[in-house]
């Protein structure tokens, strides 16, 4: 079994560059995408780019460990998600799909003036954003590129949040938002404890995500 | 050998699995007022000042963590005790979302205070940080209480209480560079400390932009868990803020700062109070009168002075006072209507007299009425602010008529009749000697403010804000 500076060592052919252009994908597709298997599989690949970054820049121990956080959030999601679309009958209580999806439509709360073409145009604007703050203040210790990530993935998850009352959405948008976080603050801070702290901060978070996926999807809010 | 300050924590979470697995007996619930009790006086009886290390951090309790968690403990007695003692809502539907919510509130509560003790108890805002972000992970269950209808207050509240916890630790690690620089340094990083703690007290204290997941919490939420959090949260927050200032008082050293914080205080009353008059149920106005109170107490903070923090800390106590006076009396307005919106009050004031008394009362303390127990800090609070800008403070008093206005109309239709008027509401002997108890504290305290500010006082002879 290979260990851990041998995984490592066959993963530099990714270069810092290339996780950038994988943090503006999985990011985007958070922001864009509502079919929850994408969001969740982007999240996780997500956490391994963010991992393949700190490898280099931090003890590599430390990046597994974030990995490994990731790891157990994703899953934490997923079954969560999971539960809830399993007990979900296209066919509920006797309405049809179509005349659910025409109550959707007249619903006030929908997502018409947050539909794919404006959240698209908010991720183009946040790749400018976080270019344009990336090369004008650099966070001590960064490389430029890393330095790009940190501020797209703040910028990608505070959209994500505000664009949506989902909890699932919202909840990938907050765990966005601390991995552009994470990518900075593990190269700065160096104590254990907070670490640790951090992370177990993450996996409850994950719990209560997870909770309010399923009670959502339970409601009749869900229904529409 | 284990810190006896370490027991506040050890105790609260030790009994959580026990008051879990009997949640579904009465056993389970006199278990955790009991504890909670035990732990009220445990905190008053353990000594102050000594510090010690966990983990390689220093941890102490000094006064103001005293008086923090005993606050927190005793307001969380009495909320157990209230929900203990309220009658089950006579709505089906509505009878088995109280009876999730007693069962998950209890355990929750308990191990949501181990996480403020720990948090109090550090004196790394790091640290603090995170284990306020894990006791807001866990209200978030609290404030849910297994209701299917929504989920945005519960949201809403992960998010804001989230997104503070990365600014804390940026601002703690900018602190430890700064400090073991020796300062001068690294004084090119105070304002971005600064802004990191400014921006993640206006988070957590729900300054205006920031104020939804207050609000929505007591719309959507049941009484007693509202009400907690609304206690619980800003009591912990302005703890950690004047430990904060205390500890690094160069913080505001610059007085665009200090007139910010009193600007942030005098806006959320304003836009509380403003906004007070046009809700349309007791809890919607439940939480913008939390909000003005909130703005009140922030902007009190913020003019500073000596007796700045005696003052702050009877906010503190009066705010927890009121609030669950006010969530009692929200707890028994839902036990024979299905809500609490004002058009389904009507002839309240004869069917069940207490609600609206516990209501009024409780509002009008909020509110800073004299001859409630809210009045005397208000009136420093006023005249503070009239010497630094009077503006302001008309604009703070006009805030409180709004709010005295919403509770007012609240009262009007109350009062009016209806074809149910002679049917009075019998309550249980229990719930009305609680509500009873609350109600006189807020009127002897509002004509004797000495018996609650003289021993605030004595505990704070040594700690003082650093404005001027």
């Amino acid at each position: 079994m290979p260990t851990l500076p041998q995984v490592l060592s066959q993963l530099q052919f990714i270069t810092q560059e290339t996780s950038l252009l994988g943090l503006f994908i999985t990011a985007s597709i958070i922001l864009l995408w509502r079919d929850w298997r994408s969001l969740i599989l982007a999240l996780l690949i997500q956490y391994i780019l963010i991992g393949i970054i700190l490898s280099r820049l931090v003890r590599p121990d430390i990046a597994t460990l974030k990995v490994m956080i990731g790891a157990f959030i994703c899953p934490i999601l997923f079954l969560s998600v999971r539960q809830v679309s399993a007990a979900e009958s296209p066919f509920r209580s006797g309405e049809s799909r179509i005349f659910r999806l025409f109550l959707a439509r007249l619903d006030p709360r929908g997502a018409a003036a947050t539909g794919f073409v404006f959240r698209l145009l908010a991720a183009c604007l946040m790749i400018l954003v976080a270019t344009t703050l990336s090369a004008s203040l650099l966070l001590p210790g960064l490389p430029p590129s890393v330095n790009t990530a940190v501020f797209w993935l703040i910028m990608a998850g505070l959209v994500t949040l505000s664009l949506t009352e989902e909890p699932l959405k919202a909840g990938l948008g907050l765990f966005t938002v601390f991995s552009g976080f994470e990518l900075f603050y593990a190269t700065v801070e160096n104590s254990l404890l907070v670490t640790g702290l951090w992370g177990a901060v993450n996996l409850l978070m994950a719990l209560a995500v997870g909770y309010l996926i399923v009670i959502h999807r339970a409601g009749p809010e869900a229904e529409l | 050998m284990i810190s006896p300050a370490l027991w506040l924590v050890i105790l609260p979470l030790g009994s959580v699995p026990l008051v879990y697995l009997l949640r579904r007996l009465q056993a389970g619930r006199i278990l955790a007022i009991l504890v909670v009790l035990i732990l009220a006086w445990l905190t008053l009886r353990l000594p102050t000042g000594q510090a010690f290390a966990f983990m390689g951090r220093p941890i102490g309790l000094d006064h103001l963590s005293q008086f923090t968690i005993t606050l927190l403990f005793v307001s969380t007695a009495v909320l157990f005790l209230a929900l203990f003692f309220s009658p089950p809502f006579m709505v089906r539907a509505v009878h088995s979302r109280i009876e999730e919510d007693r069962r998950i509130f209890y355990p929750m509560v308990l191990a949501i205070l181990a996480f403020f003790v720990a948090g109090s108890l550090s004196s790394h805002i790091g640290i603090t940080a995170i284990f306020i972000e894990a006791a807001a992970i866990l209200t978030v269950f609290v404030i849910q209480g297994e209701r299917p209808d929504s989920v945005r207050a519960a949201l809403r509240f992960l998010i804001l209480m989230s997104l503070a916890t990365p600014l804390f630790l940026l601002a703690a690690w900018q602190v430890d560079l700064y400090q073991l620089s020796g300062g001068p340094g690294m004084a090119r990083n105070l304002p971005q400390i600064t802004f990191f703690i400014g921006f993640g007290f206006a988070l957590w204290l729900a300054v205006i932009p920031f104020h939804s997941w207050l609000t929505t919490i007591t719309a959507e939420g049941s009484p007693v868990p509202a009400a907690f959090v609304l206690i619980a949260f800003p009591a912990v927050a302005f703890s950690t803020l004047i430990h904060l200032l205390i500890e690094l008082p160069w913080l505001v050293s610059s007085p665009q700062l200090v007139r910010a914080i009193v600007i942030a205080g005098v806006v959320t009353a304003g836009i509380g109070g403003g906004l007070a008059i046009a809700q349309r149920s007791f809890s919607d106005l439940m939480g913008y009168t939390a909000l003005y109170d909130l703005g009140c107490m922030l902007a009190l903070l913020g003019l500073g002075g000596r007796e700045a923090l005696p003052a702050v800390l009877a906010a503190l106590s009066v705010r927890a006072l009121a609030l669950t006076l006010i969530a009692v009396g929200i707890a028994l307005i839902r036990t024979h209507l299905v809500g609490d919106g004002l058009p389904l009050v009507r002839g309240l004031a004869w069917q069940n007299p207490l609600a609206l008394i516990s209501l009024m009362i409780g509002g009008l303390t909020l509110t800073g009425a004299p001859f409630t127990a809210g009045f005397a800090w208000r009136w420093q609070l006023v005249r503070s602010l009239a010497a630094f800008n009077a503006g302001w403070s008309v604009l703070l008093v006009l805030a409180g008529l709004g709010v005295a206005i919403g509770y007012l109309r609240g009262l009007r239709i109350a009062l009016q009749m209806d074809g149910r008027n002679g049917e009075s509401i019998r309550l249980p002997l229990s719930i009305s000697i609680l509500a009873g108890v609350l109600i006189l504290l807020c009127i002897v305290v509002g004509f004797a403010p000495s018996l609650l500010i003289e021993p605030i006082q004595r505990l704070t002879l040594t700690i003082a804000i650093p404005i001027r």
